[in-house]
């Protein structure tokens, strides 16, 4: 039976549980969505003892189905005041479904200034460890002494000096299967500050001596359904295989096209056909596969998708891995700047603090915006990342705080927010079905809630969005409790694929109709914790500016009512 | 000249859209953006994969090329 571990944090105990038979048919971020109903007070300090900072593992975990080793991190988010899930590639859930462990639960908060690593040893037991000696490490050095004293079959989740400030925008970053290092973020909402609250510096995890065995219902029929999946994902042409040769920057080439790419703080523009030439798709392909660097690995054991990737900079050493598009776009063209070497210089200096590279991109575009920092100025952005990195000054402990907490400083009147979280790289006038999401998921402004482009038809149009993300919403949760969002949605298309592997691996009728269900499940579960934290239909809504200013690109407004925006939870 | 996704291309007379996505291809152009779930517009209209080798393209008009593609 998959394991349970509970883990309190003011006395030290660890114990050890089965997971409960209702919470069988949930992974990942339905889990999440399970125990904040059951045991969480939704009116609770998001940084007090009443709140908890989940782990948990997916449906498939501890099979071989490609991407199944997500790693989602829950909680009652500091920054939106809502249930988050953030959920991370890398080695961390591979280890943890190793050992059969389904779920890790923190609770309370130490009375003291004891900081401590979960150790889960290869032998399966879990035991909390002092970790005094990484306290004040960001996340590359705090590996690093990790990998010395534990050597280097572990996996690692950890917070950096962010999250032990209780910045809002506080990421907990994984290893990277391929690089080893901690690139992968479980970034969004502010969850590394919960960790922080707890005085959880990191969780480390060995390989297990044994391995725990699947439970399978019927093995061979699960054998039969993978190999489907496997054919699936690498029949060249497909668009999983795709992914593989530019990864997700890919994508710059369509947003850029049609003015979704975020430009100078979401200007909603084009950005300029000659600093485009410098950063787009085929620039990306040609720079990141210059000095050694390389694109199409993985970030966790057994993926097939392959969309990560490693930059090295000139001399051949190592910046950063898994630099995405949300990144790639919103530190790039929404800072008017298109030099891809600044951009990877960007993300490591995030992944290494421990911050959310999505907020901060919006958190330097307000900033530009109100003239503290001039557009495109790459040494101006250093300054400040140098000056947050080191919390000292009134700038850089602001800028940790999020994106709200900056355009308000500032009296900006283009704060780029849903719910306080900052807006992801798909300009919500522009692409209306994104827009939809952001302003709708109980997340707060989340691309991955919901991917609601749409690919055939015109996305400033409004008609059918909500229709759109509504269906795209339970798509994508579903896909938040088995597997990546890269190959899930993909595969679902295919009405089969899923629903034999889940069948193979649990038993019972399984269909798209019942795993859909588990999706929209969970959303419900989220919805109402949000409603009783005090979240209401006000909070439903984009950035105040994108109803007001017209896109000059293509003369679109944010033009939902809050009524039609409710209309997606009839 | 023709633009794709906004980027101006050479356009020569008897130019499918099947054969620019092929060039486009062997170029290195929308290396990801090109493959079997590829939704092409000319002009802002929708041309059906199975007219792709069939459907000619004019001097001048404006291609618009979209793939499932997520961002991370």
């Amino acid at each position: 039976m998959f394991k349970v571990y509970r883990v309190n944090t003011k006395t030290g105990s660890v114990s050890c549980e089965s997971l409960k038979e209702d919470y069988r048919y949930f992974g990942n971020r339905g889990l999440i969505a399970k125990v904040m109903t059951d045991e969480v007070n939704p009116k609770c300090d998001p940084l007090g003892p009443e709140n908890k900072l989940i782990l948990s593992t997916g449906l498939l975990a501890g099979t071989p189905v490609t991407t199944a080793h997500r790693l989602s991190v829950g909680g009652k988010s500091p920054l939106t005041g809502g249930i988050k899930e953030a959920n991370v590639g890398g080695n961390v859930a591979y280890l943890l479904a190793q050992h059969g462990i389904k779920m890790i639960i923190f609770e309370d908060m130490p009375a003291g200034d004891e900081w401590r690593i979960l150790k889960i040893s290869a032998n399966g037991s879990a035991d909390l460890v002092d970790a005094s000696g990484y306290v004040g490490l960001n996340n590359y050095a705090l590996v690093e002494k990790l990998y010395e004293n534990y050597g280097k079959d572990i996996a690692v989740l950890s917070i950096g000096t962010a999250g032990e400030r209780g910045s809002k925008i506080a990421s907990l970053q994984a290893t990277d299967a391929t690089t080893k290092h901690p690139s992968r973020a479980a970034a969004r909402g502010g969850l590394g500050a919960v960790a922080g609250s707890k005085k959880i510096k990191a969780v480390v995890v060995e390989k297990a001596a044994k391995r725990f065995e699947f439970p399978y219902a019927d093995k061979q029929a699960f054998d039969e359904a993978n190999k489907k999946l496997v054919e699936f994902c690498t029949t060249p042409g497909s668009p999983i295989a795709g992914m593989s040769m530019g990864g997700t920057i890919s994508l710059l080439d369509i947003t850029a096209a049609t003015a979704v790419l975020p430009v100078n703080n979401f200007s909603a523009d084009f950005f300029p056909a000659e600093k485009l030439e410098k950063i787009n798709a085929k620039a990306w392909v040609e720079r990141a596969n210059k000095y050694g660097g390389k694109q199409g690995i993985p970030c966790q054991p057994g993926c097939i998708v392959k969309c990560s990737n490693v930059y090295n900079n000139s001399r051949g050493e190592y910046v950063t891995s898994g630099l995405e598009y949300e990144t790639y776009a919103l530190c790039g063209p929404n800072w008017d700047i298109s030099d891809i070497d600044f951009i990877a210089e960007v993300d490591r200096i995030c992944d290494d603090f421990g911050i959310d590279t999505m907020d901060l991109g919006n958190v330097v575009a307000v900033l530009m915006d109100v003239g503290k920092i001039p557009w495109g100025d790459a040494n101006a952005v250093r300054d400040a990342l140098a000056q947050m990195v080191e919390g000292k000054t009134e700038l850089g402990k602001l800028m940790a705080q999020g994106t709200d907490a900056v355009g308000k400083a500032f009296g900006a009147k283009r704060i780029p927010t849903v719910k306080g979280q900052g807006l992801p790289a798909y300009d919500p006038r522009n692409a209306k079905g994104m827009g939809v999401t952001y302003a709708t998921t109980p997340m707060g402004a989340d691309h991955t809630a919901g991917y609601a482009m749409d690919f055939m038809g015109d996305n400033t149009k409004k008609e059918g969005k909500i229709e759109l993300s509504k269906n795209m919403q339970t798509v994508y949760t579903a896909c938040d409790n088995i597997a990546c969002a890269f190959c899930f949605p993909f595969a679902a298309e295919n009405p089969d694929l899923f629903p034999a592997l889940l069948k193979g691996a649990y038993g019972g009728e399984w269909d798209i109709g019942r795993i859909m269900g588990i999706g929209a499940q969970t959303i419900k579960m989220e919805k109402d914790f949000n409603t009783a934290a005090g979240l209401t239909a006000a909070d439903d809504r984009i950035a105040e500016f994108m109803y007001e200013e017209a896109s000059p690109a293509t003369g679109a407004k944010f033009d939902f009512t809050e009524e039609e925006l409710q209309e997606i939870f009839k | 000249m023709i633009k794709v996704n906004r980027r101006e291309f050479p356009w020569e007379a008897g130019l499918t859209v099947q054969a620019l996505l092929d060039n486009l291809k062997d170029a290195g152009e929308f290396l990801s953006i090109i493959n079997s779930s590829t939704t092409v517009t000319v002009n802002r209209r929708a041309i059906p994969r199975q007219e792709f080798a069939s459907t000619l393209i004019k001097d001048g008009d404006e291609l618009l090329l979209m793939s499932h593609l997520v961002g991370g």
